[in-house]
């Protein structure tokens, strides 16, 4: 027989083994708390990246609706409702062209993309109001928002002067895979 | 070594232009922070700079839209002008370098349509600013150029320009003058589309009789109305020393339809303002406690002042303050001063107070003693932003002579602002 597997246990150690059982219980749940809290996006917050004011966090906040399909589907139906003027996806002539494409037309706005004659990677993103469209309105857009392969973006815009906007862009920005991709929707607001 | 670097100073820190380059007219001009990508805020403004109508850069070298990159941020004001001006017409001379260079150009200074320098603020924080890449540039045997606008000879600090060679200058062409290089002609531009070849007889008659006319026209009516035009415009911006130097202009240029237009300008349009202003306010002394408890001072309590001369005071010390009430059409900024004019060498200011008020508003000012002795009270009331004529108004109120007083009446006055002025006298003065 086994004289050390008889051996008494001691109140004190069946206590200190209770609470190690119940810190690893909290540490669980707390790590479970954490984990529902971060994926969690309220309305609140996508009504406040559409209409408010940017603010640097605003791209994590992109990100994390990217990759919630709830979140992204109440951020599209928002965005579809407060927009200013929306450019949908391109037709499918565009995506075929053998150049990469320089000009997205639009109903309400095109998007021009045209590098830099330093050829340095630099590129100038211009948005142009259409002549069809209202310009007084379009005028006091703020933001140019994407979406492009599940992934949302957001670019604030400098003042519109004479229907046109222009944005400065290194080479490689995801907005500038988004104007190459005929499947991205642009919206303004 | 040889060729020209180009710094623009600003306030924090002195800026250096690395690349000019020409762009596609479809791009708007911008100025580039370098190796960031990030468009500075001034880059609105260079487009306006640079493309026709408004711009010269066009008029002068032919391209509508560049893109220039810069060392570190500018991000307001327009004292850039001067030193991208020189920047791109250097460059055009192939003069440019952005290191390496045997002389450093430092030059602020706005230039307008007429390619005129025009002076800027804070020039001695910018050479402040300035200092170590101004050290360097000497030490490394550099020559400095210093390009600033006549009007601005009278900032420089005389420390830091020890061995550097400045220039005061009223034009871009002195500018180009001044480093050595060539100022570019202006360009002339089609305005008229392809004409058919039958026509083309017919046409070149008509044009050179509509030219004749329109150069008649043009000598009769467009240049008084566009100097005019101008003058207007620098008042309704605010911009009063402009409105001087261009009111300056066209007295030089001694067209006797301009002079007559600018006459009538004055008299007609800013001394009836000027006039205007100063009887747009009223001015009423509070005068609740007696200083050093003497009475008498409550006598004059609620009196108005009356511009000229003010109402009989106590001999006693009296701690008053000016109640001041708009009657203006518009908002106006007002600022007030009452002076000690006791000692004949000194100006004792005893209060200089300013506000912004609307129609039917009032202000008060705060409480000054006034003692029984030479006192003027002085009030400049102007509808225009006080950037430009408080300085002139603070030389008025500090003026030790009639002449420098003249003076600066004559810069208010003469650009629109209305002059209050009161004056008291003891009263065997006034026996």
């Amino acid at each position: 027989m086994n004289n050390k597997s008889q051996k008494p246990v001691s109140t004190e150690d069946t206590e200190t083994a209770f609470l190690m059982i119940l810190n690893a219980q909290k540490a669980y749940q707390a790590t479970l708390n954490k984990q529902q809290t971060s994926s969690h996006i309220s309305v609140r917050q996508l009504i406040r990246l559409v209409t408010g004011p940017q603010t640097s966090d605003d791209q994590a906040l992109l990100n994390q609706i990217s990759s919630n399909f709830n979140a992204r589907r109440q951020f599209r139906a928002i965005l579809n409702t407060t927009a200013l003027a929306t450019q949908h996806r391109q037709a499918a002539a565009a995506s075929t062209s053998s150049q990469a494409p320089h000009h997205r037309p639009g109903d309400e706005f095109d998007l021009y993309l045209r590098a830099s004659s330093k050829d340095d990677g630099l590129f100038y993103l211009q948005l142009v109001i259409s002549e069809t469209a209202k310009t007084t309105k379009l005028s006091t857009a703020e933001v140019l928002f994407a979406e492009t392969q599940g992934l949302f973006l957001s670019l604030p815009l400098p003042n519109i002067i004479e229907r046109l906007a222009q944005i400065v862009l290194p080479k490689g920005h995801p907005m500038i895979n988004a104007f190459q991709d005929p499947e991205a929707e642009f919206f303004i607001r | 070594m040889s060729g020209y670097e180009v710094l623009i100073p600003t306030t924090r820190h002195a800026v250096k232009v690395i690349s000019i380059t020409a762009e596609a007219p479809d791009i708007r001009s911008v100025v580039c922070l370098n190796k960031t990508y990030q468009a500075l805020p001034i880059s609105a403004g260079y487009e306006q700079f640079v493309r026709r109508p408004t711009g010269i850069i066009e008029k002068l070298l032919g391209p509508s839209a560049y893109r220039v990159d810069v060392s570190a941020p500018i991000t307001q004001g327009d004292s850039w002008q001067l030193g991208l001006a020189l920047a791109h017409i250097l460059k055009y001379n192939d003069e440019f370098v952005d290191h390496g260079g045997g002389t450093l150009i430092w030059a602020s200074g706005e230039v307008d349509s007429q390619l005129r320098v025009n002076s800027v603020d804070h020039i001695a924080t910018k050479i402040e600013a300035s200092r170590e890449i101004l050290q360097s540039a000497k030490e490394n045997g550099q020559r400095v150029i210093f390009l600033i606008a006549k009007e601005n000879l009278g900032d420089l600090h005389s420390g830091i320009i020890s061995g550097m060679t400045v220039f005061g200058v009223s034009s871009l062409a002195e500018s180009c003058e001044a480093i050595g290089t060539k100022m570019p002609k202006q360009l002339t531009f089609p305005q008229a589309s392809a004409t058919p070849a039958k026509k083309r007889g017919k046409v070149k008659a008509l044009a050179v009789l509509g030219s004749l006319v329109g150069l008649v026209g043009l000598l009769v009516f467009n240049v008084p109305f566009r100097s005019l035009n101008n003058s207007y415009q620098y008042e309704q911006a605010g911009q009063l020393r402009m409105l001087r130097m261009e009111m300056r202009d066209i007295r030089r240029q001694k067209n006797w339809v301009a002079t007559n237009a600018l006459y009538f300008f004055e008299v007609m349009y800013l001394s009836a303002k000027s006039k205007k202003l100063a009887n747009a306010i009223t001015i009423k002394i509070n005068a609740d406690a007696d200083a050093n408890e003497q009475s008498g001072c409550r006598d004059f309590n609620g009196q108005v002042i009356n511009a000229g001369r003010l109402p009989s005071l106590s001999d006693n010390d009296c701690k008053v303050t000016f109640e001041v009430t708009s009657h203006a059409d518009n908002k106006i900024r007002i600022w007030l001063a009452a002076i000690d004019r006791t000692s004949a060498n000194t100006t004792l200011q005893l209060l200089k107070n300013g506000a912004e008020i609307a129609p039917g508003q009032q202000f008060f000012t705060p409480a000054a003693t006034i003692k029984s002795a030479n006192f003027d009270l002085i009030a400049a009331i102007s509808e225009r932003d006080d950037a430009v004529w408080r300085s002139w108004f603070d030389n008025l109120v500090a003026a030790d002579s009639i002449e420098i007083a003249n003076l600066e009446m004559d810069r208010l006055t003469s650009t629109g602002v209305g002059i209050f002025q009161a004056r008291w006298r003891p009263y065997n003065e006034l026996d």
